[in-house]
């Protein structure tokens, strides 16, 4: 039998209970959450979530139009007024991705001003959004002490989204973060897909035909949230159709012994990859991202 | 009885927060093996540990890179292994050999998807996190 004081011990446990339940529920930025799994039943091994690298980062990409020596073009980016058309979280998420990516493109070619701009937006959006711990106001005195080291600038910006990224996991929103890195990797295969219009650089088609398997990932990130509602399904049938495409290009593999150098903690992997991508699929897959791309950004 | 109901109604309510200070713990952790010249690909990979279980990550490194993949625990005396194998699951590193270092860095000459899988060694299950970060060199 419970006594009167074990009941009065009880209720107020679960009144407390209770209580953090319903702020919870009343702001969810707030939420504390443990790191969701998912468990794979079918094999010992857990495939969680967010267990996808949807690479090349927006910083990757920078790093190669960098290296081969492409001239600016500002018409690869959007614009950074356009952010107050954008009123769902979708579309903030989505384009909070897209200005990350433009950010680190401006910066490799030390656009100062139009990257303050930029800075300004991504500000706003993740105010929005909720993420504003991502971008504290640390990170914008970082920005500003570093305005004119652009290596630094890439590690303070790639350091903020990668903080937001934890911090939405850690707080049940994955969806927005999946959404922030599909942003990502779209703009990103925009600009390279704009590029080859007017350079036939090897390196970059080599990169576009390389995003098969990257683009898999993607949609596996994303194919929980299909049914959270339509904008959801439609982005997802969208990347499905691109990666339809990608299905034509040749990709091949052989493995070779790799090198250790312990001396260094260094491993270099000596497997060879070749990808061979016909003009066509160049070109359709160009016109699709575009699409999918502007109609995030419009 | 009224013990036991405490302890559960306890771990209930506390439960996420230790979460969430298990994974700023770990953050910690792994940034000492993360210095400036990574670049962090924007984005924190993190998992509780189940019993029994591995845990697999999947990516792909691009050609002409370097890489620095970090993997660490919050779970003391745990050994912490990590095994990047391609997608033919040949092996291409494991921790294990090289006094399982938390650390270590890929040169790929050409692009290579690969499946990096972390578990952690310990004669009986202890609850943690493991997180793995990655960074290619600026």
């Amino acid at each position: 039998m419970l006594t009167t004081r074990t009941i009065k011990i009880l209720t107020l446990a679960f009144s407390l209970i209770l209580l953090i339940g319903c702020k919870g529920s009343e702001n969810k930025d707030t939420a504390p959450l443990v790191a969701e799994d998912s468990i794979d039943t079918l094999s010992t091994l857990i495939k969680f979530d967010n267990s996808v690298f949807p690479l090349p980062s927006p910083w990757q990409v920078a790093s190669l139009i960098k290296k081969v020596n492409i001239p600016y073009n500002e018409n690869f980016v959007n614009k950074p007024d356009k952010y107050q058309n954008y009123t769902t979280s979708f579309k903030q998420a989505l384009n909070l991705g897209i200005y990350g990516t433009d950010i680190s493109y401006l910066n490799i070619y030390e656009k100062i001003q139009e990257s303050i701009s930029y800075l300004g937006t991504i500000r706003k959006l993740s105010e929005e959004l909720g993420v504003t711990q991502a971008f504290d106001p640390k990170v914008f005195e970082a920005v500003e002490r570093n305005i004119n080291n652009r290596d630094s600038l890439t590690r303070i910006i790639a350091r903020a989204y990668a903080n937001s990224d934890t911090y939405l996991k850690t707080n049940d929103r994955n969806d927005i973060g999946s959404l922030i890195i599909a942003g990502g990797w779209i703009e990103s295969m925009y600009i390279l897909t704009q590029i080859v219009q007017t350079n036939n650089h090897r390196e970059i088609i080599n990169r576009i035909g390389e995003q098969k398997h990257p683009l898999d990932n993607l949609i596996e990130l994303l194919t929980p949230f299909y049914y959270k509602s339509s904008e959801y399904s439609s982005l997802i049938d969208d990347l499905i159709d691109i990666a339809y495409e990608f299905d034509g290009v040749i990709y091949s593999y052989t493995y070779r012994e790799p090198k250790i150098d312990p001396e260094h903690n260094l491993i270099i992997i000596n497997s060879q990859s070749r990808v061979i991508m016909s003009e066509y699929h160049i070109q359709i897959i160009s016109k699709k991202i575009g699409a999918l791309r502007n109609k995030i950004v419009e | 009885m009224l013990k036991q109901l405490l302890i559960l109604i306890s771990f209930i309510v506390l439960a996420p927060s230790i979460g969430n200070a298990q994974i700023e713990q770990l953050e910690n952790i792994c940034s000492l093996y993360f210095p400036p010249e990574y670049i962090t690909d924007g984005q924190e990979y993190f998992a509780p540990l189940k019993p029994d279980q591995k845990i697999e990550f999947r990516t792909t490194f691009f050609g002409d890179n370097t890489y620095r993949v970090v993997a660490c625990t919050n779970i003391r005396k745990g050994k912490l292994v990590f095994s990047v194998f391609d997608t033919d699951k040949n092996l291409l590193f494991t921790n294990e050999s090289f006094d399982y270092s938390p650390f270590w860095d890929f040169k790929f000459t050409s692009t290579v998807t690969c499946i990096i899988q972390v578990d952690v060694k310990n004669p009986k299950f202890i609850p943690g996190y493991v997180m793995l970060l990655i960074g290619y060199k600026q």
